[in-house]
Parts: structure tokens; C-alpha cells; sequence
């Protein structure tokens, strides 16, 4: 047993100048976590131990606390004497329920959040680099050097955590090869003339789109990169500065947050695959 | 973004507590992990590119492998019952003979990955009644246990993917039109 969080001491009196090697161990965790829980099933990825969380929800934990060092990021900003106080009953994270999503959005947004907080910290401005406020539990003046370095022992902290539960269920079963034929999956129509059938897996999804003559999918954006497979009729793709026509055959990247949107000009059948996957996208929001 | 602390300046406090070396051990287990993240979509050109004198990303990924035999054998020294830790070489020579340049980064990786998990399975199998062990460390004239070691390695993993990351060319701008006849 290691120690715990709340029992942890800390020295702030290392030099800012290794700010640059705390943020990249910032930047690493989400590719630490990815790594080791890579094509884990969903079922161990969301089973709790008793009441202690599910290594899905401590992967949503480390997100929902990054919310926390930019708050604080920002209170050294503008000269604030205390940083934010944390919940320590983490009620974030217990209302989260980041067991009923899909494993792939929850490393999806730690991600997301993590690629703020790196950005905010690279780009922190060198003459406030000495700038500190008080930590109300610590009761010790941080900089924001010793904000990065307490998130980067944070991380450490809770990937232990999610080391220790995945090696207790290292021989449990792996995610298992499934296979369908399209028409058997199960279909819906998140807008009109449109009809969808998805594989959702933990690290990709496909989605099998009909579009008929004249569904008009309004431009919008997302997290999600999607390749746009075209293989049969003709849709023509609005981007950000120009429209294209895409037919059978065809096939269009579209970038993590790239504008798109597609109309129908004859009914169309298109291969959409995004990655990470998620329960909704952006004709869900339509 | 800001200087970087040189390796050979860095001080440590060695006063933790031996039950942090879980935590430890898997900043070290992830540490292939984070390289192969980091430079997956770099070509070889710019993997293997030198600064003027410098190492190349490639370099300094082969001598994070370099340096695990250095790490096993002060594990050696520890259980040994040894008064000081083997010297570590300065100048690096092991690295620039190694012409890690020349080989495919796969094989590069390959040989962290495997030379990290001799360095993990040795930690991990310590026996709990030599934790509190101890060695001085020659250039810092410090006593080690084996949990300081395994921080000193993690700490310096740190330091060489962070110099990775300085090497790192700048991001190339979004496909915006790809077709397939381009990629």
C-alpha cells in the first residue's frame, strides 16, 4: 500500500527552470494511461471495488481535477493571495458518472483538458514565472512551477491507483472480436433523411450513414477526427472555405474541430469513421 | 518557453518515503510509452536530425537504453552491500559510439522497451527487507536507497523526453483537402 494523497508533503524549492521537464510529464499521462489500459474491456474498465472508483472514473478524475490547476493557474495570474480550496470529497467526479460513458470520450476529454493545461503552462509569461499564492490545505506559498509539479504528482498518484486495480484483473478476459452484418445493427435517425447504424469500439467508431436526396447536414465541429468514406450517390462537403463533391469512391480527412458540413445531392451512402469515438457527434447536436 | 535546468546541475533531497516506489516504478513503466506517443508521426529525417553538436531525438530515445545497464548495475551495488555506487561515464561515450542514427527508431524503442523491463522486473522483486539500503552516489556524494535510484531514473527519463520535446519541429498545419493520392 502507498501512501496516500491527502498524507503528502511537498518542497516547493526546486529552480522554475524545470518547468519544461514538469510539463512534459504533464503531457505523457494521457499516454501513460492510454498505454495501459489499451483493449481493456469495458466491463473491468468500469467495475468498482467495493465504493473505491473504477480505473475509467480515476482516468475522468484526472480530468475533472485539471479544471482545477487552470482555476488556480488563473488565480496566480491576476495576484490572487490564496489558489482555490479542492472539494476533498471529489463530489465532481462522483457525479460524473464517467461509467456510463464510453471509455474512449472519458481518455478523450483528459486529453482535451490535459492539451489545455500544457498550452496554458508552456505559454505562462517569464516575468510572472516567480508569482505565487497560498494552497489552503499545504498552508505553502506556490508558484506556478509547484502548480505543474503537484498536478504531474497528482497524476502519478491516481495512474498507481489504475496500475493497482488493472493488476488485480491482469487475467480477466480482454475486449473479444465481434462481427455483424450492417442491416442486423441496430439503426436511428438523429435528424431527418438521415438513417445511421455504428460499431462503437473503445478506440474507434464507424458509422454506417444513409443520406437521402436532400439531407442537408449543417456545418459543425468536433473533437472527434472522421474520415469520410463515400460508396455510392454524390454529397457535396461544406468546409471551411470551400465546397467539394464527393462520389463513390471518394473519401475526405476531416481534422479534430474541422468545420464540415454535407448535403445530399442524390441519396448517398457514406462510411464515416471517427476516432475517439462518442455516444454523439456533431449531427446529434443538429 | 523557458531554459531548461541542466542534468548535471540538478540537486536532490533523497527523503521520501520507500512507499512511494510504486508510484515511482510506474513513471518508469511509462516512460518507452510516452516516447512512442511523442514521436510516432516524426519522420526519420527529423528523428535523426542533430542540433549542431548535439544528439538528434533518436539519440537521446537510444541513451535512455544506454543507461539502464548503468541502473541495473548500481541495483547490483545495493544488493551487493557495496559503499558506493558504480560511476556513471560523463562524456556519455556509450551513447555517441553507439550511432543510434543509423538504425530504424523502431529498433531504438525496441531496445528502451526491453531494457526497461529488465530495470522494472528488478525493482519490483526487490526484497522489502533491503529497502532501506544504501549506497552513495559518487558525483553527488549522497547516500541512495533503491527507491531514490529508481526516482533518479524516472527524473532522468524526464529530463531526455523533455529535451525530445525541444527537438520536436514545429506541427505541421491541418490537412485541410486531403485525398487519398496525397497521404
Amino acid at each position: 500500500m502507498h501512501e496516500l494523497w491527502s498524507s503528502r508533503t511537498f518542497k516547493f524549492d526546486f529552480p522554475v527552470e524545470r518547468l519544461p521537464v514538469i510539463i512534459d510529464r504533464l503531457r505523457g499521462a494521457p499516454d501513460r494511461v492510454e498505454a495501459k489500459l489499451r483493449g481493456r474491456a469495458a466491463a473491468l474498465l468500469t467495475t468498482r471495488d467495493g465504493e473505491a472508483w473504477s480505473m475509467q472514473e480515476h482516468v475522468g478524475h484526472l480530468a475533472d481535477l485539471d479544471a482545477l490547476h487552470l482555476k488556480r493557474l488563473d488565480e496566480i495570474e491576476r495576484g490572487a493571495p490564496e489558489l482555490s480550496g479542492h472539494d476533498m470529497t471529489n463530489r465532481a467526479t462522483w457525479e460524473a458518472n464517467h461509467n456510463a460513458r464510453p471509455y474512449a470520450e472519458v481518455l478523450g476529454r483528459f486529453r482535451a483538458t490535459r492539451s489545455v493545461l500544457v498550452a496554458r503552462l508552456a505559454n505562462w509569461d517569464p516575468a510572472r514565472i516567480s508569482a505565487s499564492a497560498l494552497h489552503p490545505r499545504l498552508k505553502q506559498p506556490m508558484r506556478v512551477v509547484d502548480i505543474a509539479f503537484f498536478a504531474a504528482e497528482h497524476d502519478d498518484y491516481y495512474i498507481a491507483e489504475i496500475e493497482s486495480i488493472r493488476a488485480k484483473t491482469a487475467d480477466a478476459a480482454p475486449a473479444r472480436p465481434r462481427m455483424a452484418h450492417w442491416c442486423d445493427l441496430p439503426s436511428d435517425a438523429p435528424m431527418p433523411l438521415l438513417e445511421r447504424r455504428r460499431v462503437i469500439g473503445e478506440l474507434a467508431m464507424v458509422s454506417h450513414v444513409t443520406l437521402h436526396a436532400g439531407c442537408d447536414v449543417p456545418v459543425h465541429a468536433h473533437v472527434n477526427e472522421q474520415i469520410s468514406c463515400v460508396l455510392s450517390g454524390r454529397v457535396e462537403f461544406t468546409l471551411a472555405d470551400e465546397r467539394r463533391t464527393l462520389g463513390a469512391g471518394e473519401v475526405i480527412y476531416l481534422p479534430s474541430r474541422a468545420p464540415h458540413g454535407a448535403r445530399a445531392i442524390d441519396e448517398a451512402v457514406i462510411l464515416d469513421i471517427f476516432a475517439p469515438p462518442s455516444a454523439t457527434t456533431g449531427i446529434d447536436r443538429a | 518557453m523557458f531554459s531548461l535546468e541542466p542534468w548535471f546541475s540538478r540537486s536532490f533531497t533523497f527523503d521520501f518515503p520507500v512507499e512511494r516506489l510504486p508510484i515511482i516504478l510506474d513513471r518508469l513503466r511509462g516512460a518507452p510509452d510516452r516516447i512512442e506517443a511523442k514521436l510516432r508521426r516524426l519522420t526519420p529525417a527529423a528523428l535523426t536530425r542533430r542540433p549542431g553538436t548535439g544528439w538528434s531525438i533518436q539519440e537521446h530515445v537510444g541513451h535512455l537504453h544506454d543507461l539502464e545497464k548503468l541502473h541495473l548495475r548500481r541495483l547490483d551495488d545495493l544488493a551487493a552491500g557495496a559503499a558506493t555506487l558504480s560511476l556513471a561515464d560523463l562524456e556519455n561515450r556509450a551513447t555517441w559510439a553507439a550511432n543510434h542514427n543509423a538504425r530504424p527508431f523502431i529498433a531504438v524503442l525496441d531496445d528502451v522497451r526491453r531494457s526497461r523491463l529488465a530495470l522494472f522486473s528488478r525493482l519490483e522483486s526487490w526484497d522489502p527487507a533491503r529497502l532501506a539500503d544504501h549506497a552513495t552516489h559518487p558525483r553527488l556524494q549522497q547516500p541512495m536507497r533503491v527507491v531514490d535510484l529508481a526516482f533518479f531514473v524516472a527524473e532522468h527519463d524526464d529530463y531526455h523526453l523533455a529535451r525530445m520535446q525541444l527537438l520536436m519541429p514545429a506541427p505541421a498545419a491541418p490537412l485541410r483537402n486531403w485525398t487519398g493520392a496525397d497521404a
